[in-house]
């Protein structure tokens, strides 16, 4: 069984949150598509919106909850409920993140991240697998924004994500805002690091602001609260990316302290423009 | 160390276990390993606490802010979710407001404020329209079966909620008195009505399965004269039945 692959067009979408449902029922912004976590659908009367709105929006799955980074692997329950929600919604695209959240049944509520192991590589790919397996299609998986390193990592970030992306056949959803936001809190050079990834394997890329906070030590810290604007540096790198690949399907998000709709609107505007002068 | 102790470890110090980092395998690189941790303590546990203030309004309101967040953290460290559809988080303040001793009352609010997010998060989509009916021969509707919205329950209360839940800001406009509420939800807005007999007795013996002959029969035993058209009335202006079958 597939879903329906090719709806998402490659263009700049928003991300749908509960606060902005009657805005989007009522006024029916035009906005190429939509993206949802489908944890919050579990409930009938939320699912109703979402049939609505299905009828005038491609929508894609970001999903949370599959913890595909646990070495305990992939909950059969909640890969039902995808799939289940799926056969009515009919996603474009479904993804989630290269991290865990679930250890001994209990869910975290945040994405943690992984050392760049062989083992955690294989891990994750085998959870994929199984995924994808049981969806019937591939998925995108998203590269994290993360606080520490392990120093057992046997590889960087960028290599570790290309071998699983080979090994499986998903595909990369890029997010340019945790890339800023890794390499800000590591040290890295986000450049350098997008150069590492190969074009052909970017499926979506997301978009999102982040917060500083300082830590006792006086160090700042960049944390993905997606609860902002998307900075100028990130604005810079997406545009970097976008004029060395081809028009890629490209999500705002906002997540938490939700603006105004029309902010979130005047974003993928802005975002849609860089996707526009590329094709020029 | 291996991926299976490092992620036991790690969720174990996130839901408060005085786990030290010494031996994690985690880079410095300026900032110590406690703070880089406690940056996704700190993600899950306020995550999950501003989950719980808007499930538990009322309780919040009169706890107090200082005194709810601190409920949540025992909450989150004894009860923590086991489901990342987090509709279901959590049913368990009650439990944790009766191990803190709090004040009955706010327990029952709190117990109460559960019972209309589970209504909320279990109604069904389709409103019954009652105009189907019209089109059914007296036979056919006696022979029907209400079926009762799979989000309504019954709660028992001690205090009298239906005169103040709407501005219960401070307990002392409680007061005791034993009462039943049917709760449920229409269009995504759980709410909850005091019950009485009649009510109460058309509810049950429709959830056993029981048509309207025989609800009807049965009434005529009970005190007081069933009034038929009013409780069908109730129950579906309240979303409290969802269809009819024969």
């Amino acid at each position: 069984m597939t879903f329906c692959l090719d709806q998402i067009p490659k263009k700049a979408g928003v991300g749908l949150r509960h606060e902005h449902y009657n805005y989007f029922l009522k006024e029916r912004p035009k906005i190429p598509w939509l993206e949802i976590h489908p944890e919050n659908y579990k409930a009938p009367v939320y699912q109703k919106i979402l049939t609505d709105l299905r009828e005038d929006y491609p929508i894609s799955f970001h999903s949370v909850g599959l913890s595909l980074g646990s070495v305990e692997g992939v909950d059969e329950n909640h890969l039902q409920f995808l799939k289940n929600l799926a056969k009515i919604v009919q996603p474009g695209l479904i993804s989630d993140h290269v991290s865990w959240s679930i250890n001994e049944g209990i869910y975290l509520n945040d994405l943690i991240p992984l050392p760049y192991t062989k083992e955690a590589l294989q891990v994750l790919s085998d959870n994929i697998q199984r995924t994808q397996d049981f969806l019937g299609q591939p998925i995108l998986i998203e590269n994290p924004s993360s606080y520490l390193e392990f120093a057992h990592s046997e590889m960087a970030e960028p290599d570790f994500l290309n071998q699983v992306v080979k090994k499986t056949g998903c595909q990369l959803l890029l997010d340019v805002n945790n890339v800023y936001v890794s390499a800000s809190n590591h040290g890295w050079n986000p450049q350098e690091y997008i150069d590492k990834i190969p074009k052909t394997i970017i499926g979506e890329i997301h978009l999102a602001g982040h917060s500083k906070v300082m830590a006792p030590s006086g160090k700042q810290v960049l944390v993905d609260t997606h609860s902002d604007v998307v900075c100028d540096d990130v604005w810079d790198l997406y545009a970097y990316i976008i004029n060395k690949n081809n028009h890629i399907p490209t999500l705002i998000e906002w997540d938490d302290e939700l603006p105004d709709p029309r902010i979130l609107m005047a974003e993928a505007q802005k975002a849609q423009e860089i996707l526009d002068v590329k094709n020029r | 160390m291996n991926l299976a102790s490092l992620q036991k470890k790690f969720k174990d110090k996130v839901l408060g276990s005085k786990i030290l980092l010494d031996d994690f395998p985690i880079i410095e690189n300026g900032l110590e390993k406690e703070h880089r941790f406690f940056l996704y303590q700190n993600n899950t546990i306020s995550s999950l606490t501003d989950i719980l203030q808007i499930c538990y309004p009322k309780t919040l309101q009169l706890l107090g802010s200082n005194d709810f967040i601190k409920m949540c953290h025992q909450l989150i460290f004894k009860y923590p979710p086991t489901n990342p559809c987090l509709s279901e988080f959590s049913p368990n303040m009650k439990r944790v407001l009766q191990a803190n001793k709090q004040d009955p009352k706010v327990i029952q609010v709190a117990d109460l404020e559960w019972h209309l997010i589970k209504a909320k998060f279990s109604e069904p989509v389709n409103l019954f329209d009652p105009s189907t009916l019209m089109q059914w021969s007296e036979n056919d509707l006696n022979q029907g079966v209400f079926q009762i919205n799979p989000a309504v329950n019954i709660f028992s209360a001690n205090y009298s909620f239906h005169l103040v839940w709407e501005d219960i800001t401070n307990l002392s406009k409680l007061y005791e008195e034993k009462n039943r509420y049917i709760i449920t939800s229409k269009k995504g807005i759980p709410y909850f009505i005091l019950m009485d007999n009649q009510l109460e007795y058309f509810i049950q013996s429709s959830l056993q399965g029981h048509n309207l002959k025989k609800i009807i029969k049965d009434a005529e035993g009970k005190k007081g004269e069933f009034d038929l058209l009013n409780i069908l009335g109730q129950t579906i202006n309240n979303n409290l039945v969802i269809g009819c079958k024969i």
